[in-house]
Order: structure tokens, then sequence, then C-alpha cells
């Protein structure tokens, strides 16, 4: 239904009143965006998400509300709406709270002091399959990843560690590839996507892609992880 | 421990085993009639036994003796006779037939084979109805050389007569000789095991250990001389070595009895060191001046001593009802009676019948409870060691535990250290960054004329160092790479405001270990973002390249713009002054130079 060029549905869920009402004008002054609801509790949210109320097609969501964290909302919202894409909103943009949000389901993030139009761009550029992203967050993802043993063996030189080659493994499912590792690691040292797009000869557009489908990625190795730590540990049982 | 009955009852069958008990049956006859053949005064009758030294003084010399022996019936069988005790050299024919010599005649203080009991077969054809039967007797001065009463009668049981005396004087000594050695040897190997040991009972249990190797060994050494026909040395020398070694063993055993048993006797040490001296005083004036009644005289003093002594010792020790104490007293009672004894029979009769000192058999009750007591001890000091390096054990696991403490402390005190001055690091910054900034906009507030785009700017270059700050805490550690991203990351607007044609040329780095704290990030990420904040304030550059490689020894950072000189920074301000004091306190390296095709900043990062 979604096309592109098409109008957006966008949820905003922000609980100071002043950015509430700026990122409410945001979606609205778009002609591609329409304001789906603005709520500002985890509560109203979710049974908000849980009401059927027509197709969300974009999320904008606060990680810290008064009655808990922005990514039980997020969860939801994704859980309700599998269509629907959600972006953090952030002051820092810092990579703790929004890899968490990340691993969530979250698709990038929002500076709460962007300019409007800068706003909406983003909400339309990560439904046409662009996520933003900054050094300190590729290189947490990647951090990430190398964790759990799936970054691939290759060219990727990280100065964390020596050994990350040697933990290279994974499948293509759910580890990263070769490109996917080295787009990573040229974003944490500080390279535009132009710059990327040209060292590994291709475009833009795919640079961006690859960061969204990392971003998916995070997200499945993360709920996978979870479900074998739950297991490992007994709290899930018929796994 | 209190003794019971089964154990009076052990005592007492080791008493009943007698050395006198030789079985004469059957046919056998004993014969203690002789003539003494004299070369001057012809045959003199004489009853046997036959005691050299008492019939002929303080001399040496060869003694003729002349038996006879009436056969009732001449025998199908072999006939033998049985020697309880011949010597100290003998040679014996019968009927004028040399049937046995053993040892010379003529050498005196040779071998002296009246210690052991001998038989000797007689042919058949060789028996008459009146047999004479000369024996010749080589005696040694004050050896207890003679004859005893001979048994003569068919061999089967001549033999079995000699085979019995034989186990009692040879076998049953060997064997009485190697359990003394073996608790010789034991007390000198637990000494041994003590040596190292300072613990008063330690030492205490080392001497009493010693003192019980050598008894044991004198003992080994006199028990040595009843069976020891070819001594190592010449008889009266050896003589004087055996009375030594029955001296020591009496003193050994005094010693450790009274040690062993805890008995408190004055000047015990001085008593021994007397009874002692004299004793040896005694035995050379014996042996080698030839005055045999010092050393009996001498052993008789002891014995008299010792009896008495003996009484009150033993009153003492089974007053306590002991085990070991009872068992010490009897073997010092049965010790004590049975040397007093065999001073009668030996320096009176001179052991006329030849059967041997029966102290060796006694003197099993006194190895015995030395053992005993030996093993004791030792398990006491091994209970007493084992206890020890429990307790030290114990002590090892308190003070590891006190030690995991302090290290716990510790920790917990350089986390509490890291935590305040993480928590002093932001606050500076929070100070120095959004403070100063906040502080700023609030004085163009109270002005009379607020330019709003003045206050924007202040304000967001207040956001924007607290942002720094944020990413400097997030920034990984040692990671320049991440450091010079987020950098480019938050100027981008501005960099791109400035119209600047930005080469990034950051390779993969490796770890820098000057850039492990959070600290150290933060204080980089204000060098380099004054280097790049100059250029964008300051310089009126077209293009910036920013470069970090990898070099020798290190990372070098380059910051170069193409900024004219008269547009750069030309005189070190506050900022330049500032860059080098963190550089120097971070011990890195920097240098700045301006020329007319722009300004450089060099960083170099050592990696070691």
């Amino acid at each position: 239904m979604n096309n592109f060029g098409s109008v957006w549905r966008v949820l905003v869920v922000e609980d100071d009143d002043d950015t509430r009402r700026f990122l409410v004008d945001c979606v609205s002054n778009h002609e591609q965006l329409v304001l789906a609801h603005a709520l500002g509790t985890v509560r109203s949210a979710r049974q908000w998400l849980s009401s059927d109320p027509g197709p969300v097609d974009a999320l904008l969501c606060d990680l810290g509300l008064p009655d808990g964290n922005g990514i039980d909302v997020i969860a939801h919202a994704l859980q309700c709406h599998p269509s629907c894409e959600a972006l953090v909103l952030s002051v820092f943009g810092d990579d703790q709270s929004v890899l968490a949000s990340i691993e969530a389901g979250a698709l990038g993030y929002i500076h709460k002091d962007s300019s409007w139009g800068d706003i909406a761009q983003t909400i339309l550029d990560m439904k046409a399959g662009a996520s933003p992203i900054s050094p300190l967050l590729a290189r947490g993802v990647l951090s990430r990843f190398r964790r759990w043993g799936a970054v691939p063996a290759g060219p990727v030189q990280s100065p964390n560690s020596a050994a990350g080659s040697a933990l290279a493994s994974g499948s293509e499912s759910s580890g990263l590839s070769p490109r996917e590792a080295e787009v990573l690691d040229l974003i944490a040292r500080g390279f535009s996507y132009a710059e990327i797009a040209a060292l590994q000869t291709i475009s833009v557009r795919t640079v961006q892609t690859h960061i969204k489908n990392l971003y998916r990625k995070l997200a499945v190795h993360s709920r996978s992880e979870a479900v074998f730590e739950a297991t490992r540990l007994g709290l899930l049982h018929g796994h | 421990m209190v003794i019971d009955g089964v154990c009076w009852r052990a005592v007492l069958a080791i008493f009943c085993l007698s050395a006198w008990c030789t079985p004469v049956a059957g046919q056998v006859v004993q014969l203690d009639r002789a003539q003494w053949i004299h070369a001057d005064a012809g045959p003199q009758p004489v009853r046997l036994p036959f005691v050299w030294d008492r019939v002929a003084g303080n001399r040496s010399g060869v003694a003729h003796l002349q038996l006879d022996w009436a056969v009732e019936a001449l025998p199908a069988r072999p006939m033998a006779l049985f020697l309880p005790k011949a010597g100290n050299a003998v040679e014996l024919r019968v009927n004028g037939s040399l049937l046995m010599r053993l040892g010379s005649l003529e050498q005196a203080n040779s071998s002296d084979f009246g210690k052991l009991p001998q038989w000797v077969v007689v042919p058949g054809e060789l028996v008459r109805r009146d047999n004479v039967i000369d024996i010749k007797l080589r005696a040694d001065e004050g050896r207890r050389a003679g004859l005893a009463p001979i048994f003569a009668g068919p061999l089967d049981e001549i033999e079995s007569i000699y085979r019995w005396r034989h186990m009692d004087r040879f076998t049953l000594t060997v064997l009485i000789l190697g359990l003394t050695l073996g608790v010789s040897l034991l007390a000198f190997s637990l000494a041994w095991t003590q040596r190292e040991l300072t613990h008063p009972d330690d030492v205490r249990n080392r001497w009493i250990f010693l003192v019980a190797g050598v008894t044991e060994a004198s003992w080994s050494l006199r028990l040595s001389d009843q069976i020891w026909v070819d001594p190592p040395l010449p008889w009266p020398v050896w003589s004087v070595v055996s009375s030594a070694a029955y001296l020591a063993w009496i003193a050994g055993a005094l010693v450790f009895s009274h040690h062993a048993c805890a008995l408190r006797l004055p000047a015990l040490r001085q008593v021994v060191v007397i009874f002692v001296t004299l004793g040896l005083l005694s035995a050379l004036l014996s042996r080698l001046l030839a005055w045999p009644w010092a050393w009996t005289a001498w052993m008789g003093v002891t014995a008299v001593g010792l009896i008495a002594y003996g009484h009150w010792f033993s009153w003492t020790l089974l007053g306590r009802r002991t085990y070991l104490d009872a068992l010490v007293a009897l073997a010092a009672l049965a010790n004590i009676g049975a040397g007093a004894w065999m001073w009668w029979v030996f320096r009176w009769q001179s052991d006329p019948m030849g059967a041997g000192s029966s102290q060796r058999y006694t003197s099993i009750l006194f190895t015995s409870a030395l053992l005993l007591i030996l093993l004791q001890r030792f398990r006491l000091a091994s209970v007493r060691a084992r206890e020890n390096i429990d307790l030290l054990d114990r002590q090892v696991a308190l003070k590891e535990q006190e030690l995991a403490q302090v290290y716990r402390s510790q920790e917990q005190w350089a986390r509490e250290q890291a935590t305040q001055q993480e928590r002093q690091r932001i606050w500076r910054d929070l100070h120095d960054g959004l403070g100063a900034h906040l502080n700023t906009a609030l004085r163009q507030l109270q002005s009379d004329r607020v330019d709003p785009n003045s206050l924007r700017d202040t304000l967001q270059d207040g956001l924007f160092q607290l942002k720094l700050s944020v990413d400097a805490a997030n920034l990984p550690l040692g990671d320049l790479g991440v450091l010079l991203g987020s950098l480019r990351y938050r100027l981008a607007p501005r960099l791109q405001a400035a119209g600047l044609t930005l080469h990034w040329e950051v390779d993969a780095l490796p770890r820098l270990p000057q850039l492990e704290s959070p600290q150290a990030l933060r204080e980089l990420q204000f060098i380099v973002y004054e280097a790049l904040a100059n250029v964008l304030q300051h310089s009126r550059a077209r293009s910036l390249l920013v470069r970090a490689r990898r070099e020798a020894g290190g990372v070098v950072l380059l910051i170069r713009d193409d900024g004219p000189l008269e547009s750069g920074v030309s005189s070190p301000g506050r900022g330049l002054r500032s860059m080098h004091e963190r550089a120097l306190a971070l011990g890195i390296e920097l240098a700045i130079s301006h020329g007319q095709s722009g300004t450089q900043v060099r960083l170099f990062i050592a990696l070691h």
C-alpha cells in the first residue's frame, strides 16, 4: 500500500510538550507525512497501538518516558504493526541507548536538536531504505557482532581487536558480510557515505541500504541471543 | 594403659623359656669323670665341668683330659659325642683316632670355639666296649676355657640334643641380635627425621632416640660376642671392647628409662659418667693387666647397686599403672636379676656348662619396651606435626582471606577513585563547556540588546560541547579512529558550511596504550577539536587534510590546511597553549607549523 511517493502515517511518542508539538509540526507540515497520533507515555502508546488504529508506517519515540522506557513502545509497535519502522529521539545520539533501541528493532535515531526539515527527511529516507548512523554507533554495532563471533574474515582491521578475524564466523543470514563489515569499519573511522561508496565502488544508496540491513541483523541476532540465553537459563521451554 | 591379665600371662610365658633345658633320653650317657694328664705330675682325676681359670690360675696353657667311655653292647649304628662346651680350642681323639680339631692348640688368644656347642660322629667300627676319649684344650687366660660334661650315645639322639642346644645358643641369639640391631637403626632413623625441628619436645625426642640407638647398638655388639668365634680384635682387646659395650648398654638403658619415663634422679649424669669410667678402668685392669678381680668386683658392685636401685625404680613405675611404665619396670627387674645371676655364674663359675648369658632373653623385654616408647613418641611427634601443619594451613587460609579482603578493598577503592575522577572530569566539562555557555547566554539575555542569532549560537555551541563530552565518555578506549570519526560527525554541519574540501585519510589503526582512559581520550579530543576549530574559525583555507597513519613506533596524526599565514594563528594564544599543555600531560608529541602554504598540526602518539 505504501509505494514510493505515498503518504506515511507517523506516530509520535514524546513526553515533553514543547518537543512533542515541534515533532507534530514537523510531521504535519510535510506533504508526505501524516500524523497518526501523538502520545506522551508508554501505557497510552501501547493501548493506542493495540486498539487497531489503522496502519502505522513510522514511529518517532523518545526513550525516557515518565512511566517506562520507549524501547517497550518500539517493541510493541513492531509486534502490532510489522511494517512500522521506528526512529529513536535522542539528544546526543550516543551509542549505548541507541544501540539498545536498534536491538529492539529501531532503524535509526533523530537528534532532538535537528531542524524540522531534517527530521522529516530522516523519516522519508528511512522509509526509502536509508538509516542514520554515527561512527560511535558503527563501532558499537561492529563490537556487538564481533562479540557474537559473527564478523567475517577479511580485510577489516580493527584497532580494538587483533583477534577479530579469528572470531570470524556466522551465516550469511545473520552474520555480517565482508562488505557490511568494511562499511561499518569505515563509518567508525569517520568516512562519509560518498567516500565509502567511492572506496567500495558502490553507490551511496547501497551504503545506506547496508546500514539498514545491519540494523535488522542486529535486532535478529539480539532476539536469537535473548532466546538462547533464556533457554540456557531455563526460562523458556519448548525451544 | 592398665595392664590386663593377658599381658601378665605373656610376660610369664617369656620367662618360662629356659636355656638350661637339654633333653637327655634313651641310651645317651653323660661322661663327667676324667683324668687330667699333667706332663710333669702325671694323671689327676677331675670331675667335669673342668674350669681352666679355677685350676690353673692366671695363665694360658694346654690341658689334656682323658675320659673313659664304656659301651655295653657294640653298636650297629654310628655313635656320636656332644660337647656343650669345649675350648677355647679343642682336639678330640677316640681310641687314638683324631675325630675333631677346632682351632689352634698352639696360638693363644685366637679363635674361641668354646662359645658354641659342638658334636662329633664316632664311626661304628671305631667303637669298642671300653673306649678312651682324649681331649686337648687350648685355654686362654681369663677366657672361660674348659670342658663341660660330655654326652655320648647313638648318632640320632646326640644330633637331636645338639640341634636343640645350637638353636638356643646360636639361632636364637642371632634373632635377638637382629631385633636389637633393627631397633637401633630405627632409633637412629627417627633421630635423623627430627634433626631440623627446634621445638623443645622435638629436641628432647631426638635426644631420647639417640640414646636408644646407642643403647641398642651397644647391646648388639655385646650379643655378638656370645657367638663370634673369630672376633675382629685379639682376645684381651676385644674383651675390653665387649665390656665397654656392656657398660654402655647399662648406662644407656638407665638414661633412656629415666628420660622416657620422666623420672628425676639427682645427678644421674654424674652417676652414669662415674659408672662408665670406673667400669672401663676395671675392664682394662682385668684384661690388659691380668687382674681379673677388678672387673668381677666392679660388676658385683654394679649388681648390688642396680638391685637396690631397681626396686625403687620399678616400684615407682608400677605405681603409675600404665602399660609402658609397667613394661619398663618389668624389663628393668628382669635384666637386673639376670645380670646379677650371670655375674654369679660367669664371674664365679666361668660359665662351666657353656649356657651363655640368659640376659639375651631378658633384653628382649627391654628392647620391646624401648621400641614401643620410640613408636609412641614418634606417633605423638607426628600428631603434633600434623596439628602444626593444620594450624599453619588454617593460619595461611586466614591470611589469604585477609589478603583477599585487602585486595577487594583496594579494588573497591580504585574503582571509587576512578569513578570519582570520572565524575570530576564530567563536572569540569560541564562547568567549562555547557556551564560557561549557559552563563554567556544568560548574560546575553540580561543585556539591553538581545541578539537572537548570537544567543542561538551560544546555546548551540554549549550543546555541541556537551555532545563532545558525552562522545568522549563513550569512545572505545585506545581507539583514535573512532575519536576522529565522531569529531568529524559532530563537526559535519560546520565543515559543510565552511565550504572546505575535506581530505579524510584515517587508516585502520592499532590500539594506543596512551589513550586507555576516558580522560586521555577527552584531552586528545580537545586538542584535535582545537586544531579543527582553528581552521574553521581563523583561516581562510579551502581544503583541509586529516590523516592518521601508523609510522615507526607509533601513529602520526596530521591536520593541515591551506589557509594563508596571516589568516592562521600566528602567535601562541590561549587555545594553542592549552593544546601544548594537554599534549605534554598525555605524553604526546605536538608540533604546529605555519607557513605560506598553510598550517600544519602534527601529533605523534607512541605505541609503547
